[in-house]
């Protein structure tokens, strides 16, 4: 069965957004798994999987394949590892050879937001 | 004059800034500065309850939030006279053995490892060297999952609390830890060979390193203090052997054993411990044909990757128990003062609290392993520097070996209040 990966942090209002619409999301032949951190990557087959995030810069729901347009943090120390540095840890190393991510405006409504995920996922990734 | 300003060390904890200043061919001037902010930790737990500090302090570091909570706990338990069960302290022991091997492995992998290859980052390494990085992956999942089952998540775990645990690890997730912990086996010992390969510079020092030293294990989370030149107290009189001093340039104090420079660390532990080490921590170390005790700091990396084949082992030998809920005891408040001693990551952490007949925090006074370390970490810098300016570097160079050198020190600035920029000025 395929996975969607959610993630973001449940306690921050610009960053919980994917989780509420995660929890919701019930849609046939895919499994919702809230991650809690990046290294949860690590668990699951990534090419056999849909990341699903609140996203910076963006003004819809916009499903991305290329992880190299993601904006990359550099470690200045353990307490940078993100997303964004897992994903193109594990594409450099092979692990990852193609991304499904699907980026949600930290503001978005969170109806619409959930409308337009489950059409992505229908009509991108199915 | 001639200076170097790092304005922002990278690869370490938190920020921090190096100012050097060099006349001709002389170091006149080399200032190590913490620039974080202070955190008053030690203030805000003061007129807190005894249950509710371990909560407070683990936010210390997201990093080392096992070794605050464990230190914590037991400072209060002692304190207050509170005996923890064997089953306590091996649950503790092995949250700490957790964090070790999540911390150990990324920095060594991502933070230090890019130094000694060539690389500006673990990410423009990890399509040459794949494996590598796939292992770091692998070992820090195994130290997070550790800390999450045991601790019920991975950072600041809650289940340690004064007195007992309050949720135990059932046989399935414990036969789960051992079986992963000795897949991982292979990979500390790939780690220890790596790292065993890596040349540091000849670099020799003159220092004092501290340790804890627990009759017949490695130092964990208990024991007295000894160092290399003999010392050997209860953790309980640190106060009277350890200053900490302000620096005019520096948020994060620095500290002095008796006078003394003096280094906390992997390296230390191997130094005052080595016999303790497990046999085949110990066959990778004598591989390496080093002779104790270690001078060059740069060997902190190596000491690491031994460190990890030990705990593994360790951490698998120690999860052969049969855990089972033990209830918690019931606690009366009574006056008294509590100090523990445990080993971080990066080198002993002191926790000691004052609590009062109704069991609120009167006075607290917390030293990181890098409070401790960044006296030797200046001392180290101006004398690489020196060398290095006698044989002629280029300031680049200098910088570049200056930066590794303060990283093989692993240091967290954001526990010690926190680092890294150097400036440097040429007259």
């Amino acid at each position: 069965m395929r996975k969607i990966l959610v993630f973001g942090n449940p306690y921050l209002k610009e960053d919980n957004l994917a989780i509420k619409i995660g929890k919701k999301l019930n849609i046939k032949g895919f499994e919702t798994i809230i991650c809690a951190k990046p290294d949860d990557l690590l668990s699951h087959d990534l090419n056999n999987s849909v990341m699903l995030d609140v996203a910076k810069g963006i003004n819809a729901v916009t499903a991305f394949d290329n992880i190299d347009s993601l904006e990359f943090s550099v470690i200045f120390s353990l307490h940078d590892f993100d997303l964004s540095f897992f994903l193109k840890l594990l594409k450099e190393t092979g692990k990852l050879k193609k991304a499904r991510i699907i980026g949600i405006p930290k503001s978005y409504d969170e109806k619409s937001a959930l409308r337009e995920v489950k059409d992505i996922i229908k009509e991108v990734f199915q | 004059m001639a200076s170097i300003d790092l304005h922002h060390i990278c690869k370490v904890e938190g920020h921090g800034s190096l100012h050097v200043e060099i006349n001709g061919s002389k170091l006149t001037r080399c200032e190590l500065k913490v620039v974080e902010g202070a955190r008053f930790f030690e203030g805000l737990v003061k007129g807190k309850r005894y249950d509710d500090i371990q909560e407070i302090t683990s936010r210390i570091c997201g990093i080392c939030s096992c070794a605050h909570t464990v230190s914590c706990l037991q400072a209060i338990e002692n304190a207050m006279g509170i005996k923890v069960s064997e089953q306590t302290r091996r649950l503790r022991e092995l949250l700490s053995i957790a964090e070790r091997i999540r911390s150990h492995a990324t920095h060594l992998y991502f933070l230090s490892l890019p130094d000694y290859l060539g690389f500006e980052s673990a990410l423009a390494m990890a399509g040459k060297y794949k494996k590598e990085v796939l292992t770091a992956l692998h070992l820090m999942k195994l130290g997070n999952n550790m800390v999450q089952l045991i601790g019920g998540k991975e950072m600041h775990p809650f289940t340690s609390v004064v007195g007992g645990f309050t949720h135990v690890p059932d046989k399935k997730t414990v036969d789960y830890l051992r079986k992963e912990l000795k897949k991982a086996l292979p990979e500390a010992i790939a780690t220890a060979m790596l790292f065993m390969k890596l040349k540091p510079p000849g670099f020799v020092t003159d220092m004092d390193f501290i340790s804890l030293n627990p009759e017949k294990e490695a130092p964990l989370i208990s024991g007295e203090i000894i160092t290399l030149s003999g010392l050997k107290i209860k953790p309980a009189d640190y106060t009277n052997y350890i200053d900490e001093e302000v620096m005019p340039y520096s948020i994060g104090k620095f500290s002095k054993l008796k006078g003394k420079t003096f280094c906390a660390g992997a390296i230390a532990r191997v130094n005052n411990n080595y016999k303790n080490l497990s046999k085949k921590a110990k066959k990778i170390f004598e591989q390496a044909k080093l002779k104790l005790p270690l001078t060059n700091p740069f060997y902190n990396n190596f000491c690491q990757a031994v460190e990890l084949v030990h705990w593994i082992e360790q951490g698998h030998a120690l999860l052969n128990y049969h855990f089972k809920f033990e209830g918690l005891p019931m606690i009366t408040a009574r006056t008294g003062r509590g100090v523990s001693a445990v080993e971080a990551p990066r080198g002993i952490l002191f926790h000691d609290y004052t609590i009062n007949d109704k069991g609120f925090v009167e006075k607290c006074n917390i030293i990181t392993p890098t409070a401790q370390n960044l006296r030797a970490i200046e001392a180290n810098v101006k004398q690489l520097v020196e060398q290095m300016l006698g044989k002629k570097k280029s300031k680049e160079q200098i910088i570049l070996e200056t930066e590794k050198l303060i990283r093989a020190y692993d240091p967290c600035f954001s526990c010690s209040a926190h680092f890294l920029k150097v400036s440097w000025k040429r007259k």
